[in-house]
């Protein structure tokens, strides 16, 4: 349903609202919040160091960098006994080996352990790693003069009956197209089980320009295609339902994005989110295009 | 045995003592209409000259009263009327049909009231607020376009839900808690262009009546308000015309006899013309984009008799907005037949068939790889059967049947494809049906008492499809009905009472009660309304809602009735208030029962308002001290919160000034609290994006709202010219208040850490000029 969000959107500036609104800064002052912990990061099926990130809140209009948690114990373990100990970086990220990964159908748990502090206590989090959908290629077709469609073809895994897909693209290896947590892809598909995807629009780009999602003609895209758990997808979507546009007539009221990270023994609330998931990916350069 | 109780009790309130003694008794009925265009006058005062008992004329126009044998002077009066006096020698049942003329005196002022001169005071009901057409036309306004709700939301107790919205809020109630009726068709969707404008052509209507608590116990299905909207009948003397040419819409109205006193119709068309400049623009998206609306009212009338008169009544109404590559249309087409019948002096009937749809699509183009479609719609057919009887003339009985079957048809709708799922949601059925009786007591001149009971019933209809029952908003289990069968049988005993006691004429003090049961709202968690959202019935897993109000008023005529004083209490209980979880998904979800959770709430207030009828100046100043809460177990950790419509402070202050015979003017300025809100108080960091971390819901407060809106009309043409016209010229938010549409927090684009407040606001110095003409 992010589709029709989007149209109601894009009509609502077509249709009136955009021809008589104007906009200014304005400053808001709110009271401070009990400061929380948050935990957030993954593990995947790519081989590659995982990060784990453990900062404390901070004022919503604080214009500083967040403040890491230093010193914690932090790991991540499956469900058949492997343990691996993630270590300190820079600023609260705690990363793996970079010949960690993850595996289809396995479950992963994290914990946190901080032995000191206003954050003092256990904090840990369970993710089940779903199966991969199959990227059989990607192909880039013209929607309409400025919008380009990204069509996946592939196969759903046998494994489950319902799918949550999550799609993240870049171009030319490193720049993020919709790579960030407000905007990555979603999908939720009932009862796929083994189905076909037979180019589906999976993504869309902006031919030109200078948005975010702007490709040019040369540029390499690469989608990739991770299969998540419901709750990560639920996660995602009530995430970007905060980080978008709102407006009085559409919106309701603004909610806390739900967590799954438990706290034992600990005196200060936790936010943030853990989270385990495969991914596979296709390439597709931006000339070979198909469609009118 | 509880409803056979209430009846006997019903008919022991009747005896009235006073009227013991036998005495030989003649009624005296007929219509009051206006003695230029015959348009039935509503609520014009009848009273013997040297009594304190008399009675109003209903929606029809119609009147009876009931007199004892021999002479009697019988005094009709109507604000912006001369009073007439009419002399009776009482033999036998009399017919008499009575025309008013305009007051000369106040022809060339604006009369912002309709009824009897005292009617404030004197009348039984509170509560309640009348605008006549000549009110609302007077009321400065964007775009220049008169508009019915625009000048309600003006009223004590009132409130806009958003920045140039159509919605209203009652007493702290929700938006889709009024029951807004046109002919007495249910209109569910009163905006047009998003709300900017209502779906009500000020030129058709003849007068509006807002219940805000004193629900009549004719009406009922939502909790705060009933709107009651009346068009013109036409002009039963000749063909006349009514219009006006604004910048951005056009209107024409053309009303007159068929037959001479038999049959009269009226005609009344609007459309906007905005999209016709967008094709001037040279932006590809702006040059091709349709944005307008129209719409028609239609009525015809015809008298067969003096006991016999029938009514058919239409509204068709649409609006249209897109561009090539996404679009969307949505809509009210209502239809009302309506047969008044007399059965005798005493008793006046009215038999109703009605017809109601609302209707609304959206999608992308046919062309576009992910096609999505989404459609809405609900349709009622009706019926209801009204009834008055004056056994004498202390008693004013009504009672009735009305019964409405409801289809809709939330079928939202994507694509099937390996990626997607199409959600479909099948067709809910319904039927709500009530029966009431009431009673307008006079027991002395002073004390007037109204009770009434009415009994709300409502049914599922079975559609085919399983029904699943859910339990802690989880599917438990389903069951299966039979086509068309009803099932989920859900009532309600609805009494409603009030007490007015009479000082003298100029002061009287007045309480009432009322329950009212509401059995369909709206899906849809914004606290403005849009007209995207979607009814839906109660059922198996949704209670009906529940208000009992309470509330007290005192009012107070000066100076002759020029000025009225009035200051009202309420205090309102509800149950099985519906509210939604949070992150609910209520577009295109087919379970968004299972985002639904429900809990109480609690409002209360003060209104108070200082009105002037009358002069080169007059309007009113009013002030409402409002509070709206409520606490649902599974929301803002089951504390209790404001409702998204309490805002405690609200000042409306409207103003017309008569400066010449040629010009007048016009300004009305309104104050409101800010809307409640939830802020972000803090934020952790996630792939990129910052988290936001909110306070409790509604803890904190958007800045208040003020406008000043300004106006002058200057006349172009003899007040004894058949051609008259004038040029209205407005000026919304004249002093160019940069009112909060909307909030939203972005990140810099620089520095991703600092995370900004952006308002977005709307009209600031909106000028507008529109030619009105009358023929």
């Amino acid at each position: 349903m992010k589709i029709v969000k989007h149209i109601i959107h894009s009509f609502l500036i077509v249709s009136g609202i955009g021809f008589v609104a104007c906009s200014e800064r304005m400053e808001i002052d709110v009271d401070d919040a009990p400061v929380q912990l948050a935990v957030y990061g993954n593990i995947t099926t790519d081989t590659m160091q995982h990060a784990i990130t453990v900062q404390q809140t901070s004022n919503f209009f604080a214009a500083s960098q967040p403040v890491g948690i230093s010193g914690a114990t932090v790991t991540i373990s499956d469900n058949e006994g492997a343990t691996f100990t993630l270590t300190e970086s820079q600023n609260g990220e705690y990363l793996t080996d970079a010949a960690v990964f993850g595996v289809e159908g396995k479950t992963y748990t994290l914990k946190v352990v901080i032995v000191s502090g206003d954050f003092a206590g256990e904090y840990g989090a369970t993710s089940y790693l779903p199966y991969s959908a199959q990227v059989d290629s990607v192909t880039l077709q013209r929607a309409d003069t400025r919008t380009i469609n990204g069509l996946l073809y592939g196969r759903l895994p046998a494994e489950s009956d319902n799918h949550y897909l999550k799609i993240a693209a870049y171009k030319n290896d490193h720049v993020s197209l919709n790579a960030t947590l407000a905007k990555f892809n979603i999908f939720n598909i009932e009862n796929g089980s083994g189905k076909t995807i037979d180019g589906e629009v999976c993504i869309n780009f902006r031919d030109g320009g200078d948005n975010a999602n702007s490709i040019e003609q040369g540029d390499i895209i690469t989608v990739h295609v991770c299969s998540i758990t419901k709750e990560y997808a639920d996660y995602v979507l009530n995430a970007q339902e905060e980080l978008q546009w709102s407006m009085p007539i559409f919106s309701g009221p603004p909610a806390n994005v739900q967590t799954n990270i438990s706290a034992k023994n600990a005196s200060a609330p936790v936010c943030g989110f853990f989270t385990a998931y495969s991914k596979q990916s296709g390439k597709v350069g931006f000339s070979a295009m198909t469609g009118k | 045995m509880k409803l056979v109780q209430i009846v006997i009790l019903f008919g022991l309130l009747l005896v009235n003592p006073s009227l013991s003694a036998q005495e030989r008794k003649f009624t005296v009925s007929g219509t009051v209409r206006d003695s230029a265009d015959g348009e039935d006058l509503i609520g014009v005062n009848i009273v013997p000259v040297n009594s304190s008992t008399g009675t109003t004329t209903n929606t029809y126009g119609f009147y009876s009263i009931s007199l004892p044998a021999g002479e009697h002077t019988l005094r009709f009066s109507y604000i912006g009327y001369a009073v007439r006096d009419v002399k009776v020698d009482l033999s036998a049942d009399l017919n008499l049909d009575i025309s008013l003329e305009s007051d000369d005196m106040q022809l060339e002022e604006v009369v912002i009231s309709s009824e009897s001169k005292n009617a404030n005071v004197s009348g039984a009901e509170m509560g309640v607020e009348r605008l006549s057409a000549a009110t609302i036309k007077t009321i400065p306004v964007l775009m220049g376009e008169a508009d019915v709700i625009k000048a309600i939301q003006l009223l004590p107790g009132v409130q806009a839900t958003s920045e140039g919205s159509s919605g209203f809020s009652v007493r702290g109630g929700g938006y889709d808690q009024n029951l807004i009726m046109l002919d007495e068709a249910t209109v569910y969707s009163a905006s047009h262009l998003i709300g900017f404008f209502s779906t009500f052509n000020s030129d058709a209507i003849k007068d509006v009546t807002l219940y805000k608590g004193d629900i009549p116990a004719s009406a009922g299905g939502r909790l705060s308000s009933l709107m009651d909207i009346r068009t013109k009948d036409g002009n039963n003397r000749r063909v006349s015309g009514t219009g006006g040419i604004g910048l951005i819409a056009s209107r024409l109205t053309l009303e007159g006899p068929v037959f001479t006193d038999k049959a009269t119709f009226i005609i009344s068309g609007r459309r906007t013309y905005a999209d016709l400049f967008l094709g001037l623009a040279n932006n590809p998206d702006v040059k091709n984009t349709d944005l307008y609306f129209y719409d028609l009212n239609a009525k015809l009338s015809y008298r067969i008799n003096n006991n016999n008169r029938i009514f058919f009544s239409g509204y068709l109404g649409k609006d249209v907005l897109g561009t090539d590559a996404m679009g969307m249309n949505f809509g009210n087409l209502t239809t009302t037949l309506r047969w008044n019948h007399i059965f005798s002096p005493k008793v006046f009937s009215n038999f109703t068939v009605i017809g109601s749809e609302y209707n609304y699509s959206m999608g992308n183009s046919a062309e576009s790889s992910s096609m999505i479609k989404w459609t809405s719609k609900i349709r009622d057919y009706g019926f209801k059967a009204d009834f008055s009887y004056h056994p004498n003339p202390r008693n004013s009985i009504k009672f009735g049947y009305t019964a409405t079957h409801h289809t809709f048809t939330p079928s939202e709708a994507g694509e099937n494809s390996a990626m997607s799922t199409a959600v479909t949601r099948p067709r809910d059925l319904a039927l709500e049906h009530a029966a009431y009786i009431s009673n307008e007591m006079n027991i002395t001149g002073r004390l007037t008492v109204k009770y009434g009971l009415r009994y709300s019933m409502f049914h599922n209809i079975a559609n085919g499809e399983p029904v699943t029952y859910l339990k802690n908003y989880e599917p438990d289990y389903t069951k299966e009905y039979s086509q068309g069968r009803l099932y989920n049988f859900q009532h309600k005993l609805e009494p409603r009472a009030g007490l007015t006691w009479l000082f003298n004429d100029a002061n009287s003090i007045k309480a009432g009660y009322s329950r009212t049961a509401q059995y369909i709202q709206l899906a849809s968690n914004s606290a403005s309304g849009s007209p995207m959202d979607v009814w839906f019935p109660a059922s198996q897993n949704v209670k009906p809602q529940l208000s009992d109000q309470f509330s007290v008023g005192y009012f107070r005529n000066l100076a002759e009735n020029k000025y009225e004083l009035s200051a009202e209490v309420y205090y309102k209980i509800l149950q099985d208030v519906v509210d939604f979880k949070d992150h609910a998904k209520l577009l295109g979800n087919a379970d968004f029962e299972r985002e639904l959770r429900f809990g109480k709430g609690k409002a209360y207030g003060l209104e108070l308002m200082l009105k002037k009828n009358s002069g080169k100046l007059n309007g009113w100043i009013s002030y409402t001290f409002a509070v709206a809460r409520r606490q649902v177990d599974e929301i803002n950790n089951g504390a209790w919160y404001r409702s998204p419509y309490d805002k405690p402070h609200n000042i409306s202050v409207v103003a017309n000034y008569e400066l010449s015979r040629k010009w007048s003017l016009g300004a009305n300025w309104v104050f409101a609290s800010g809307m409640p809100v939830t802020y972000p108080t803090s934020k952790y960091w996630a792939e990129g994006s910052y988290v936001p971390l909110y306070s409790g819901r509604n803890e904190y407060r958007n800045p208040a709202y003020h406008r000043l809106d300004v106006s002058a009309t200057v006349k172009l043409s003899k007040p004894t010219a058949k051609f008259k016209s004038d040029l209205n010229f407005s000026l919304y938010n004249a002093y160019g208040r940069k009112n909060p549409w909307m909030i939203t927090f972005s990140q810099e684009a620089n520095n991703p850490n600092v995370i900004y407040a952006e308002k977005f606001y709307l009209f600031t110095f909106m000028p507008s000029i529109t030619w009105n003409f009358t023929f």
